[in-house]
């Protein structure tokens, strides 16, 4: 089961591609920094608006700032954030789906309800409104992001579970006496997992996006710190004279954001052939 | 002769059905907004931070603050706030900004139209782009033309906007001098900016109406309009289109709200004064009134726009069934 889904996975040579190349960001992200001491905040005026050599990879900012190392951190940020905020989200939408769909009734309305006032967001709208709420700041964001994210993921579990619970293999657990709690978790769930990895991959672009955005509006995390979004805002004031600043935190959003997406759609036709899009 | 006479009979059968349809989708609406209106008032009573003081300032005297309590109606009790706020808001009384002391329906009304005449621009232009680029896809399906069409849309949907509107920038504003930079007064201000939004629409569409028009020429009609010899540009555009296009546009609409609102990023580049900037700022200011006034206006017009969309999508489609 688990080699043939590995199997289709690799044969669809894009999104294999594509996850090595978020592979070795993330790992570039997370190990980076231990090995290159340079720091992240050092500012060196007099070596501003350095063009790329062997001292600086990817050069310095318009403050002296090494480029590369602040990408490896801003990526642990932004990687961090999208992670965190999806993963709290897909905990949340899975366990509102889980009992709107299984429980039904009165308690399906008011999850249902819910879950139409956050689709009522428009996008971005809706994690700008939290981070009104809230504040600015990293913990913020990963909040924004996780509550962008329970929706989608909540009704597809919601949807997944209507229609397993009037299986007959669920009425034989509940005759045998399983208590709610076991079937939910034992019976259901597994079911809907290979599409929760699928939705979970995909969200995890797009709340890259969010968080990058939030962060390009001065509202998700706070200069001097360094996250993707953060700094092509930061590049924003030297396009003209330097446009390097702006060119290496953009590529690398884009890449992430165009990897998690292809990474997304070879899980779903590798873990679901029946769902293959055309 | 058939297909017209059967064509009239369920027409004048649904007519009845269809007046209804539309009537309960309306009021289906309504409950929603309230609960929006719900959100949106005690969101802003969940920030931490006092009102008053954020109006008066920090050295306010005691008077002052009772007296500035009393007029924002802050001593009467929550809910009571609530229906005076609504029963403003019905009058068309939004409140008054904090920090530029203008009614926040002035600010909004002043900055509103700016947004969605980009968002629409965007709307339209993307969808010509995508539309033709999706029926060329679908048709040279497999080929080199879709591969590369399907890496395009995979990177416009990828690119953020704010990264694009800067590349865009730096190459048609700064470097071929070809627009301005900002503003957003003449054809020359709109034409990056509706590229920008644009961009990643066509991304979408392109990929929507690509697997809308491969669902459609795998019908058996198709087929059989093939083996009768019909011109291969009669199938595609006469037979395919005109039935593939309707979930295109249907998604087209439901994606016009979350544009108003990804417009923010594009108004921040080229700095348009538009409503979502106006949002941004409002947020980083903690502006309340405005904040409240700015996010209701998207999240009701969002609301009310998809409402539209569905509506005009069942009437479109003469399958869907009116329940």
């Amino acid at each position: 089961m688990k080699n043939a889904i590995l199997r289709r996975f690799l044969k669809r040579r894009v999104s294999v591609a594509a996850a090595c190349v978020l592979l070795f960001i993330i790992l570039a992200c997370i190990i980076g920094p231990f090995f290159i001491h340079t720091d992240p905040f050092a500012q060196d005026l007099l070596n501003a608006y350095q063009t790329p050599s062997a001292e600086h990879w990817f050069g310095t900012d318009n403050l002296g700032r090494d480029i590369f190392i602040r990408i490896l951190y801003g990526g642990r940020n932004s990687l961090l954030i999208s992670f965190e905020g999806v993963l709290m989200g897909t905990f949340a939408g899975v366990m509102l789906g889980v009992c709107a769909g299984y429980f039904g009734g009165i308690v399906d309305t008011v999850i249902s309800r819910f879950l139409d006032i956050l689709l009522a967001f428009p996008g971005l709208l809706l994690a700008i409104a939290v981070v009104a709420v809230l504040g600015s700041g990293m913990q913020n964001t990963v909040i924004a992001i996780s509550i962008f994210s329970i929706p989608t993921v909540a009704r597809m579990v919601r949807g997944e579970v209507l229609t397993l619970r009037g299986n007959e293999y669920i009425a034989a657990c509940r005759v045998m006496g399983e208590g709610n709690a076991r079937i939910i978790f034992i019976h259901i769930v597994p079911n809907a997992v290979s599409q929760i990895i699928v939705n979970v991959t995909l969200q995890l672009g797009t709340a890259i996006l969010i968080a990058s955005s939030l962060s390009f509006l001065g509202l998700g995390v706070q200069p001097p710190n360094p996250e993707w979004g953060s700094m092509l805002s930061q590049a924003r004031e030297v396009l003209r004279s330097y446009p390097l600043q702006a060119v290496i935190p953009g590529v690398a959003i884009t890449l992430v954001v165009m990897s998690f997406s292809l990474v997304g759609d070879g899980l779903r036709d590798a873990l679901d052939p029946r769902l293959k899009n055309v | 002769m058939k297909a017209g006479y059967e064509r009239s009979h369920i027409s004048e059968f649904g007519g009845m059905s269809m007046l209804k349809y539309i009537v309960k989708r309306i009021l289906q609406m309504i409950p929603m907004l309230l609960i929006l209106t719900l959100v949106v008032f005690f969101m802003v009573r969940l920030i931490p931070g006092d009102p008053v003081t954020m109006s008066l300032g920090m050295g306010a005297g005691k008077e002052a603050i009772a007296a500035e309590t009393a007029r924002l109606g802050l001593d009467k009790p929550i809910w009571e706030q609530y229906f005076i706020w609504m029963g403003n808001l019905v009058k068309g009384d939004f409140g008054t900004s904090i920090f530029t002391h203008k009614s926040v329906l002035y600010e909004i009304t002043k900055r509103f139209p700016v947004t969605v005449r980009l968002a629409v621009g965007a709307t339209v232009v993307s969808t010509v782009v995508g539309v033709i680029f999706g029926i060329i896809a679908s048709v040279k399906r497999g080929k080199a033309a879709d591969n590369i069409l399907m890496v395009t849309s995979l990177l416009s949907v990828s690119t953020p906007s704010f990264f694009l509107a800067m590349i865009l920038m730096l190459i048609f504003c700064l470097q071929l001098r070809w627009f301005p930079v900002s503003g957003f007064d003449t054809w020359k201000h709109m034409v990056l900016p509706i590229i920008t939004l644009g961009t990643q629409e066509v991304g979408y569409i392109t990929r929507i109406t690509r697997s809308s028009m491969l669902d459609v020429l795998g019908e058996d009609y198709i087929r059989t309009s093939r083996a009768r010899g019909v011109a291969e540009q009669v199938i595609i555009f006469s037979h395919a289109f005109k039935n593939a296009i309707i979930p295109v546009l249907t998604s087209v609409g439901l994606r016009f709200g979350s544009l108003l609102a990804g417009a923010t990023l594009t108004e921040t580049v080229f700095s348009i004064a538009g409503i979502g900037r106006l949002t941004v700022d409002a947020v980083s200011q903690r502006d309340y009134p405005l904040i409240q006034g700015c996010i209701l206006v998207l999240a009701v017009t969002f609301v009310v726009v998809n409402t539209v969309v569905d509506i005009l999508y069942t009437v479109a489609d003469p399958r869907i069934k009116f329940d």
